[in-house]
C-alpha cells in the first residue's frame, strides 16, 4: 500500500528543497494527485520511511484515519492508528507518558488535559511549529485560547466543542401545538430562553403522541448515567446559573481563594432543575450516557435535548434517524439571576443570562516528547488540520469533528452537498457559532487532576439524582472533596492554572 | 459411565433444562438479530423478527469486513492465539503442579500442602484494576509490553492458580493403585502422570482449560494497560468501537456473535474429553 | 528419580509466577494505598491517611456493601442452579453435547456485549423483556431505575453470565465420578433422590467447594456488567468496589485511595477464602452420621477404584 503510493509520487519532490520544491510539489501535484494536494501550500516535506504513531480516542478516530492514506499518498511516511477505549484515553496516556514508555507520537485527546501534559513535559510545545501554519486565524477564538498552556500553543486544534439545545420543529412550531401551549402556560411557544421555559416546554410535551408515531412522546432527553457525560450536561446547566457574566472565573472557584463554588446557591437551582426534568423524559433517562441519549434522540419523540455538535450530524443519518429535517437549535436558556459569588447573593439582570459550555474542550492533538520523528508529526496535525481537510471532517458523519473555524460557518451550502447532506445548516451552524462566540462562553476545568473533579461531581450528582441526598447536602459532600483535592494538588499551582484559562493575573 | 443414574427427580428435568435454555439463549438470539438492525431500529424497538417488524441489514457485518476488518480479525487472531497458548501452559502447569499436591507431601517453611493450594490460588485473589499499573512498570522495564510473550505469560500467570485449584481435586480422586500398576509396567514418573494420570483427569483438564480459555478470552483490564498495537485483543478492539459516545450497538453486537464462535470451537474440540472415558486396563 | 526434590519442580511454576508477578503488584498496591499517588505513582506518604477516608467514605462503604451483597446472593444461587442443571444435564442420554453447549454460552459472550444487550433487554421501552411482560401480565416493571430492582437486576444478569461457571466444574466433576458406588446404591433399592443425596452430592464435596471458592473469587470483582447497564447508579445502589476503585483509582488517577479500597477488597476476598473452606468442614461434621457414612462410603469407594464388595 504505501510502496504503491510513493510511486505515485513525483520524483522531484525528493530531489528539490524550500520554495522551489514547494512550487514545483504543487503544480506536479496538481497534476498527479488532484486538487486534493494542490490546497496544501505548505506541504513540503518527504517522510519517506518514517512511520508516526497517532493513539486517539476511539470515538474520533475516523476523523483522522480519513486522511491516512493522502498523507501517506503525498509524504511517502506512514501512518499507524491505535484507538484507545475511549473512557479509558485519560489514564492511557498518563501511564504512557509517566512510565517513559515511548508508545505513540501524537496523542489525540481532550483540551482539558493540556495543561497537566504541558507542565509535566509529556507534550512539547508547537510555537516553533505554528509559523509554518497559514489558517491559525480562522480557529475561532474561544477554541484558540484553550491551545495554550503558560502562553504556548501545544497543540493543533481538531475538533471544537460546545454544548447547546436542540428541539423538535415538529413540536414546537406546529401551530396547533403552539395554540394549546398559549392557552396553558400563557405565553407563545418558541425555543426555550429561560429554564422556566424549557421546564413547561418539557412538560408540555411530555406522555402524548405529538408526533403521529403512534408511542406517546416525552419532553426532554438528557443524559444522566453515572459514570458517563452526565457532569458536563449538568455543568451545562450549572454555568447559566454560576457563571455571572460581570465575575470572570466565576464558575468553578472563587478565582482569589479556590473556594469551590459547586455548592452555591446557582450550582444548587441548576441541580434542582435537572432533578425536576426527570419526570419529562423517559424512565429509562437516569441510565442513559451520551451514546444512548444520540441514539434515542435521533430516532425517538423527544421534544427537547442537550448535547454537543453530535446528535445534529447523526440527526443526518437515515439509518439512524427519524427526525432529519426536524431539528431546530438553541443555545441553552439563562435564567434573570446569577449567583454572585462576591456579594454571595443572588444578581439580577434584565436579560437571560446564558453561558454556553465547551464542555470536554474538543479534540486537539499534540506531539509526545519521545517522539523521534517530531517533524513528521507536525505534518500529519498540521495536513489533517488544514482548510479543506478540516471542512471534509466536519461535514463527514461519523468524525467526532464539529466545527471549530471561521470558514466552516460560513458555507452552509457546502454542508448541505457534503457527505453529511444536512438538511438545513444554518440554523445548526448558527447556533454552534453564537454559543462558541458568546462573550459569557465557559471554558471546561482545565486545571491539574480535572478528571478526579469531575469523577467527584458525578457521584455527588448522582446521589442526589437518586433522592438520597438533597441537593443541597450531596452538592456541599462535592465541595468539601473539591477542597481537598485543591490542597492535595497545590492551592498556589491550581489556582495559577485557574486564573490563566480567564486571563486573570 | 452412562450418566443416568446419579439421581434426582426425572420429569423435573426437562422443564428445568427448557427452562433454562430459554433463559440462556434468548440474550443470544437479540445479539443476533440487533447485529441485523438498523441504528433507529435498535431506538425505535423492541422488534423481534427479521423480516417482519424490521427489515435486516447487513451493514455491521460488511463492517466487520471492510472498515474494521483490520483490527477485528487482528485482535480475533491474537485472543485466540493467547487464549488457547496461555490455557495450555496453565494446564499444563496446573496440572503438575496438581499432580505434586494431590499425592505428595509438601513443607514449604510452615506452609503444608493445603497452605501452598491456598496460597496458589489466592493470586487470583487480587483485584487487577489497581496491580495493573504495577505490573505496567514491571513490563515495560522488561521491554514485554505489547509483546505476545508478554501477554501469553501474563494469562498463564493470570489462569494458573485457577488450573491447580481445579486439578488437584481431580487428580486426589484418582486411585493411585493405577500408577503403581503402571509403574510395575516400567512407566516412570513423568510418563505415568502424562500417560495414566492425565488422561483420566480429562473432564477437570477440559474444564481448567476452556474455564482458562474464556477468562483469557473476556479479559479487558490487562489488554487494555499491557497492549498497544501489536497484541492487541478482540475486547480492546470491542472496547474501542463502543466508544460510549457512539451507541454502535449494531456493530458491537456482530462483533459480539462473531467472538462467541472460537470459543464454541474449542469447547466442541474439548467435548470428547468432558467425560470419562472408560478405563483402560 | 528422587522424589523428595523432584516434587518440588511440579509446584515451582505456580510459586514462581507468584514471585515474578503477584508478589510485586501486591507490594507495590500495599505501599501506594499508603500515599496520595496519582497515576505516574509519584505520591507523598500520608500514612493510613487514605483507610481513614475510606471508613467515612459513604459511596466506598455503599460499594463494598454492594459488592458483598452480590457475592452472599449471588453466589449460592449460581451454585444451586449450576448443580441443578449439572445433574439434569448429565442425565441426558441424547443430545447432552448440545445441552451442555447452550448451558455454557453465555459465559462465552464478551462481558461489553453482556453488559449492553442486557441493558436494551430490560430498557422498558426498548427492550423484548418488559414489553413481553406487558402483554402477558399488562405489568410494567422499572428493572433499572427502580433501586431494589437495579440490584436484582444486575444479580440476573450475573446469574445468566456465571451460573455456567459452576455447572462446568460440576458437570466436570459428575463427569468423572466413579459409577461403582451408584450401581451399588441402585441394587440396595435406593431411591433417585436418595441416591442423590447420599451419593452424588457428597461425592461433589471438593468439586463444589473449588466452584465456589473460585466463582466467589470472582464475585467480589464484579464490574463490567455493572458498569454498562448502570453505571452503579441510580445513585450507588448497584455500584460495587472494583467499580469504584476503577473510576477512583484508574479513569480519575487518585491512585493511592483506589489502591486502598482494592487492599480492603483483597482482605475481604482472602478471608472468605480461608474461611469458607473451613466453614464447609464445620458444617459436614456437623450435618450427622448418614451423611458422614455416605461420604466415607464414597470417599472409600473412589480410593479403592470402587471395588466394593
Amino acid at each position: 500500500m504505501v510502496d504503491h503510493n510513493i510511486n505515485l509520487l513525483p520524483a522531484g519532490r525528493q530531489a528539490s528543497a524550500g520554495t522551489t520544491r514547494r512550487s514545483l510539489l504543487q503544480g506536479m501535484a496538481s497534476l498527479a494527485l488532484g486538487s486534493a494536494v494542490a490546497t496544501r501550500p505548505a506541504m513540503a516535506a518527504d517522510f519517506k520511511g518514517k512511520t508516526v504513531v497517532v493513539a486517539v480516542g476511539s470515538f474520533m478516530s475516523s476523523g483522522i484515519a480519513m486522511f491516512k492514506n493522502k498523507w501517506e499518498a503525498e509524504t511517502g511516511g506512514r501512518i499507524e492508528i491505535v484507538e484507545i477505549p475511549f473512557g479509558d484515553l485519560y489514564q492511557r496516556l498518563f501511564t504512557a507518558f509517566t512510565s517513559g514508555a515511548h508508545q505513540f507520537d501524537v496523542a489525540v485527546y481532550a483540551s482539558n488535559w493540556i495543561p497537566e501534559f504541558a507542565q509535566a513535559g509529556h507534550i512539547v510545545s508547537l510555537e516553533p511549529y505554528y509559523p509554518q501554519k497559514d489558517n491559525w486565524n480562522s480557529v475561532l477564538p474561544s477554541v484558540q485560547r484553550i491551545m495554550y498552556s503558560q502562553g504556548q500553543r501545544y497543540t493543533v486544534p481538531l475538533d471544537g466543542d460546545v454544548i447547546f439545545g436542540y428541539y423538535r420543529t415538529d413540536a414546537l412550531d406546529k401551530p396547533d401545538h403552539k395554540k394549546r401551549f398559549q392557552d396553558k402556560y400563557g405565553y407563545a411557544l418558541a425555543a426555550p430562553t429561560t429554564w422556566e421555559q424549557y421546564r413547561d416546554i418539557a412538560q408540555f410535551f411530555t406522555g402524548w403522541d405529538w408526533s403521529g408515531s403512534g408511542k406517546p412522546g416525552f419532553g426532554v432527553l438528557e443524559a444522566q448515567k453515572p459514570k458517563d457525560v452526565g457532569p458536563y450536561i449538568f455543568i451545562s446547566r450549572a454555568a447559566t446559573y454560576a457563571a455571572n457574566a460581570t465575575l470572570k472565573g466565576s464558575l468553578f472557584f472563587d478565582p482569589d481563594t479556590m473556594e469551590p463554588q459547586i455548592n452555591n446557591p446557582g450550582w444548587v437551582q441548576a441541580l434542582k432543575d435537572w432533578i425536576e426534568i426527570r419526570k419529562f423524559g423517559p424512565p429509562e433517562m437516569a441510565t442513559y450516557g451520551g451514546g444512548e441519549m444520540r441514539g434515542n434522540f435521533v430516532a425517538g419523540d423527544y421534544a427537547l435535548g442537550i448535547d454537543w455538535a453530535d446528535v445534529g450530524i447523526m440527526a443526518q443519518d437515515e439509518n439512524s434517524s427519524t427526525i432529519k429535517g426536524k431539528l431546530g437549535y438553541f443555545v441553552l436558556p439563562g435564567p434573570s439571576k446569577v449567583w454572585n459569588y462576591r456579594t454571595k447573593d443572588w444578581q439580577a439582570f434584565s436579560t437571560p443570562q446564558q453561558a454556553p459550555f465547551q464542555g470536554w474542550g474538543g479534540w486537539h492533538g499534540s506531539i509526545a516528547k519521545t517522539s523521534k520523528v517530531p517533524e513528521a508529526a507536525w505534518d500529519f496535525l498540521n495536513f489533517i488540520d488544514s482548510t479543506p481537510n478540516a471542512f471534509t471532517a466536519v461535514t463527514t458523519p461519523g468524525t467526532a469533528r464539529n466545527p471549530y473555524r471561521v470558514d466552516h460557518f460560513s458555507n452552509p451550502d457546502a454542508w448541505t452537498k457534503a457527505p453529511v447532506k444536512y438538511a438545513d445548516p444554518k440554523p445548526y451552524l448558527d447556533t454552534i457559532k453564537a454559543a462558541l462566540s458568546h462573550p459569557n462562553v465557559q471554558s471546561d476545568l482545565r486545571i491539574l487532576q480535572s478528571g478526579r473533579y469531575y469523577e467527584v461531581l458525578d457521584q455527588w450528582t448522582q446521589e442526589a439524582l437518586a433522592g438520597s441526598l438533597s441537593p443541597e447536602a450531596a452538592l456541599a459532600k462535592a465541595a468539601d472533596q473539591w477542597r481537598a483535592i485543591t490542597k492535595e494538588a497545590g492551592v498556589a499551582s491550581q489556582r495559577k492554572l485557574y486564573r490563566d484559562l480567564y486571563g486573570l493575573t | 459411565m452412562s450418566a443416568a443414574k446419579i439421581g434426582g427427580n426425572s420429569s423435573l428435568r426437562y422443564v428445568v433444562v427448557l427452562l433454562w435454555a430459554v433463559f440462556a439463549l434468548f440474550p443470544l438470539y437479540w445479539i443476533l438479530i440487533t447485529a441485523f438492525k438498523l441504528p433507529k431500529d435498535i431506538f425505535r424497538g423492541p422488534f423481534y423478527l427479521p423480516g417482519v417488524d424490521f427489515f435486516p441489514t447487513t451493514n455491521s457485518f460488511r463492517y466487520l469486513l471492510t472498515t474494521g476488518s483490520g483490527d477485528f480479525f487482528h485482535g480475533l487472531g491474537n485472543s485466540v492465539l493467547f487464549a488457547t497458548t496461555s490455557g495450555i501452559f496453565s494446564v499444563l502447569f496446573g496440572a503438575f503442579a496438581a499432580y505434586g499436591l494431590a499425592r505428595y507431601e509438601y513443607r514449604l517453611g510452615p506452609m503444608k500442602n493445603d497452605d501452598i493450594s491456598f496460597f496458589i490460588v489466592s493470586q487470583r485473589m487480587m483485584p487487577p484494576i489497581v496491580a495493573v499499573i504495577a505490573l505496567f512498570v514491571m513490563y515495560r522495564w522488561l521491554g514485554l509490553l505489547d509483546t505476545y510473550f508478554g501477554m501469553i505469560l501474563i494469562y498463564t500467570w493470570y489462569n494458573l492458580p485457577l488450573s491447580v485449584y481445579l486439578l488437584t481435586d481431580f487428580i486426589k480422586r484418582i486411585p493411585p493403585d493405577i500408577e503403581y500398576a503402571a509403574a510395575i509396567d516400567g512407566y516412570d514418573r513423568v510418563r505415568q502422570i502424562l500417560f495414566i494420570t492425565v488422561p483420566l483427569a480429562f473432564p477437570g483438564i477440559a474444564a481448567a482449560f476452556f474455564l482458562a480459555f474464556i477468562f483469557t478470552w473476556n479479559d479487558f483490564l490487562l489488554a487494555l494497560m499491557l497492549t498497544f498495537q501489536n497484541a492487541k485483543t478482540l475486547p480492546v478492539v470491542i472496547a474501542a468501537w463502543s466508544a460510549n459516545m457512539d451507541p454502535r450497538w449494531w456493530l458491537l453486537s456482530a462483533a459480539g456473535i462473531v467472538a462467541v464462535i472460537p470459543p464454541v470451537a474449542a469447547l466442541s474440540l474439548l467435548d470428547r474429553l468432558m467425560e470419562r472415558r472408560e478405563r483402560m486396563g | 528419580m528422587k522424589v523428595s526434590s523432584a516434587k518440588y519442580f511440579l509446584v515451582a511454576p505456580p510459586l514462581l509466577f507468584f514471585l515474578a508477578l503477584s508478589l510485586i503488584p501486591l507490594l507495590l498496591t500495599l505501599g501506594l494505598s499508603l500515599t496520595d499517588a496519582d497515576l505516574s505513582g509519584a505520591g507523598n506518604w500520608i500514612g493510613l491517611s487514605n483507610y481513614k477516608a475510606l471508613w467515612s467514605d459513604r459511596i466506598f462503604l455503599r460499594s463494598y456493601l454492594n459488592t458483598l451483597e452480590y457475592a452472599v446472593i449471588g453466589v449460592p444461587v449460581q451454585y444451586v442452579l449450576g448443580l441443578v442443571l449439572a445433574v439434569f444435564v448429565a442425565q441426558f442420554q441424547h443430545g447432552r453435547r448440545l445441552l451442555r453447549l447452550i448451558v455454557l454460552i453465555p459465559l462465552m459472550v464478551a462481558p461489553l456485549v453482556v453488559g449492553f444487550i442486557w441493558k436494551t433487554m430490560l430498557d422498558s421501552r426498548l427492550g423484548p423483556v418488559d414489553d413481553l411482560l406487558r402483554h402477558l401480565t399488562g405489568i410494567a416493571v422499572p428493572w433499572l431505575t427502580d433501586e431494589t430492582l437495579a440490584f436484582v437486576s444486575i444479580l440476573v444478569v450475573d446469574t445468566w453470565q456465571w451460573t455456567p461457571f459452576m455447572f462446568l466444574i460440576l458437570f466436570a466433576g459428575i463427569a468423572s465420578m466413579p459409577r461403582e458406588p451408584f450401581e451399588a446404591a441402585y441394587v440396595d433399592g435406593a431411591s433417585r433422590w436418595r441416591v442423590f443425596w447420599d451419593i452424588t452430592f457428597p461425592m461433589l464435596g471438593p468439586a463444589s467447594l473449588a466452584a465456589v471458592l473460585l466463582r466467589g473469587i470472582e464475585a467480589f470483582k464484579i464490574f463490567d456488567i455493572v458498569y454498562y447497564i448502570t453505571g452503579g447508579g441510580p445513585g450507588s445502589v448497584t455500584t460495587s468496589t472494583t467499580l469504584t476503585a476503577y473510576f477512583t483509582g484508574l479513569r480519575s488517577g487518585h491512585v493511592g485511595y483506589g489502591a486502598a479500597m482494592t487492599v480492603i477488597l483483597l482482605l475481604t476476598v482472602i478471608a472468605f477464602g480461608s474461611l469458607f473452606p473451613f466453614a464447609v468442614k464445620l458444617i459436614t461434621r456437623q450435618r450427622g452420621k448418614t451423611f458422614a457414612r455416605a461420604v466415607n462410603r464414597n470417599i472409600a469407594a473412589t480410593n479403592f477404584g470402587g471395588v466394593r464388595a
